[in-house]
């Protein structure tokens, strides 16, 4: 059941007759109450430029239930907003730019810029302000993910803003409006045809300008455009200078999490064009005030461009001594491009810097930098108790693997088999499991090898299995060499192997069997729970 | 078809002897208050339809318009409102000088008692009551 007041405005809404256009005006002149309200909701439903007009005239009094309702109205009230904004009344004109902004009205762009462009106008300067503000919102709309599923509407309003600029920009020589430049910068692609057209020629009217904005504007969008041009195959010397020397915070950023990335040959080519960055040598962004993972980017992005070494290095040596961990790290892996006393000294003291990560990267280096004494204190770190450092000095020392050794086994002397021998334990991890598999290796003299090694590195107990299969061999002098070296591990299952050994066919195999036994006597036999807790 | 209505015209061949009668010489010739009847005819039908294609306009609220008494009508209808109370609805607009007559219906202060002109105070119960019915 409608009230009579509901019942009026309803008629008043839907009525043909104009006049209700006057009979709602004189309502609207209220100062508040429900008839204000009841009356604007009607002015706002009928479609009469006049009537809203008179609405947008009084939008500054408005409160939030009163704008709300305005701004529901966007289709309808977009007549009298291109009037509002061609008027040369400053209250409507000024009302009316709140009301595009907030209604994001892209269709009255090219009327705003048209305004912008005289700048006789007493609202051209108003007029520019809107421009680039509607296309810093376009922009965001453009990038934001929930518009990328459904873009077609942004994609819509870009073309109609997009070409209002250009056309702008085909002017700029009489207006000078920096902010159109800016606003076209703002919706323009990194592959727009004017956009590169412009960078590309120092005479064009715009060039100035543009640079002008590319090197100053810390709008998110300007600093990806800038970004993005990188990665184009023919980026403009222009932009590549621009992005050489700006040193503000939000640039680098931004230019650091691209080299974060997956790097496109494009970009990586860009980015060997560019021979100096100015916030390597700014006092107020030092590298080591960076946060950890920009610090870890900025080296990568060193890395990828065409800056100096001697530029580079003294950078990674700001880092390393006092960059983040990670960035101190990331800085020690790459001085591995480096060669020379001062970067090898670099290096020593990174073994010693108190996070494992730089540790192990100056760890693995050390070998390759031939620095005199480092085999001492690569055999220290292997002992590290941080097991990163400890696998990058066995990294560091992945020459004195088990198989190196087997192969070298018979060209080296007694003493060094001894040395290399125990090095090769605490170096190749896999080497118990290689000797293993060495015991079933094809002929007898690797067989016999590996019950030398077995000896000779003390780990008869572990290769207990393979040595009382050897007691089996074919070859009579292996077969005496495995009960020789069981005599190390004189245990019941042991001895009971080597008392059927004595039996052997072999006299030789014999006497090496007897010979264990005799060993065996002068210990005293473990029990079988003492032998299991010794094997465990 | 052709030959039935050949067949019918040729059927009635004893009257077209009367045929042009009043354009020969020899007829009586034609005044023009022969024509008084036919041209009043004419005009009586020509007013009644303009006055019911007017009256229809006064009533049709779909026309587009931009009439003040037709939608003071309109507003008076939808509210139904009999004749009385128009009446006196229009009195109170042309009392405050109103330049739309509608204007009453979304301006609950002119009914206020204290505001009546003296020409309405004593219709002021109407009014009011009128006030509680629109507002």
């Amino acid at each position: 059941m409608k009230t009579p007041t509901e019942l009026t405005f309803e008629v008043l809404a839907n009525s043909r007759n104009e006049s209700a256009n006057e009979v709602l005006l004189a309502a609207f002149q209220q100062e508040s109450g429900p008839l204000f309200v009841e009356s604007l909701k009607t002015i706002l439903a009928r479609r009469n430029k006049g009537a809203h007009t008179a609405a947008l005239l009084r939008w500054h009094e408005f409160g939030e239930q009163e704008r709300s309702l305005v701004l529901k109205a966007r289709s309808r009230i977009s007549g009298a907003l291109r009037d509002a904004v061609l008027s040369n009344d400053a209250l409507l004109f000024a009302n009316a730019c709140q009301v595009i902004e907030l209604l994001e009205d892209y269709d009255l762009v090219p009327n705003l810029v048209t305004l912008a462009e005289h700048n006789t106008n007493p609202h051209a300067n108003d007029a520019a302000a809107l421009v680039l503000r509607l296309s810093a919102q376009l922009s965001t709309k453009l990038q934001s993910p929930a518009m990328q599923n459904d873009s077609r509407d942004a994609k819509v309003f870009r073309k109609v803003v997009l070409d209002s600029l250009r056309r702008s920009l085909d002017r700029y020589r009489y207006h000078k409006r920096a902010e159109l430049l800016e606003s076209f910068t703002l919706v323009c692609g990194a592959d727009d045809e004017l956009l590169l057209t412009i960078l590309d020629d120092p005479h064009h009217p715009c060039f100035k300008g543009m640079s002008q904005v590319l090197a100053s504007s810390s709008h998110p969008t300007v600093l990806n455009l800038l970004v993005d041009i990188l990665h184009q195959e023919k980026a403009p010397a222009t932009v590549l200078s621009i992005v050489s020397h700006r040193s503000d915070r939000k640039f680098i950023s931004r230019l650091l999490d691209v080299c974060g990335r997956k790097r496109v040959p494009a970009l990586s080519r860009n980015l060997k064009r560019l021979r100096t960055f100015s916030w390597l040598n700014a006092t107020t962004h030092r590298l080591s005030t960076f946060s950890e993972t920009d610090q870890v980017k900025s080296v990568h992005l060193l890395r990828a461009s065409g800056v100096s070494p001697e530029s580079v290095l003294n950078a990674l040596e700001e880092l390393l001594l006092s960059g983040e961990p990670a960035g101190r790290a990331a800085a020690c892996e790459a001085l591995a491009e480096f060669s020379g006393d001062h970067t090898n000294h670099l290096i020593l003291q990174a073994v010693y810097d108190t996070a494992p990560p730089v540790q192990a990267a100056a760890t693995r280096q050390l070998r390759d930098r031939h620095i005199p004494g480092t085999m001492p204190l690569l055999s220290d770190l292997l002992d590290c108790p941080h097991e990163e450092v400890r696998a990058a000095a066995r990294e560091a020392l992945s020459e004195f693997s088990f198989e190196n050794f087997v192969k070298n086994y018979d060209s080296l002397s007694e003493e060094a088999r001894q040395t290399t021998g125990s090095f090769v334990q605490r170096v190749d991890e896999e080497y118990l499991s290689l000797l293993k598999a060495e015991f079933a290796a094809q002929g007898v003299k690797p067989r016999l090898r590996a019950i030398e090694i077995a000896t000779l590195l003390e780990v008869v107990p572990f290769v207990v299995e393979e040595l009382l299969t050897l007691l089996s061999d074919q070859d009579h002098v292996v077969r005496a060499a495995a009960a020789e070296a069981l005599k190390y591990w004189p245990v019941p299952e042991v001895q009971a192997a080597l008392e059927v050994a004595a039996y052997d066919r072999s006299g030789t195999v014999q006497n090496a069997a007897r010979s264990s036994l005799a060993v065996f006597t002068s210990f005293e036999l473990p029990t079988t729970s003492a032998h299991a807790e010794v094997q465990r | 078809m052709d030959a039935l209505s050949t067949g019918s015209l040729l059927a009635q061949f004893t009257k077209w002897e009367r045929l042009g009668d009043g354009f020969r010489r020899t007829g009586p010739p034609l005044e023009l208050v022969d024509f008084i009847p036919h041209i009043v005819g004419i005009l009586l039908v020509g007013g009644i339809v303009a006055a019911i294609i007017t009256y229809r306009r006064r009533n049709d609220l779909n026309r587009p318009c931009t009439d003040s008494q037709k939608l003071f009508r309109e507003l008076c209808l939808a509210h139904d409102l009999d004749s009385g109370t128009q009446k006196l609805l229009g009195q109170l607009a042309n009392a405050f000088q109103l330049a739309q007559p509608a204007e009453v219906f979304v301006s609950p202060q002119l009914f206020s008692t204290e505001r009546l002109p003296e020409s309405l105070r004593a219709e002021a119960a109407l009014i009011a009551e009128l006030r509680k019915r629109l507002f």
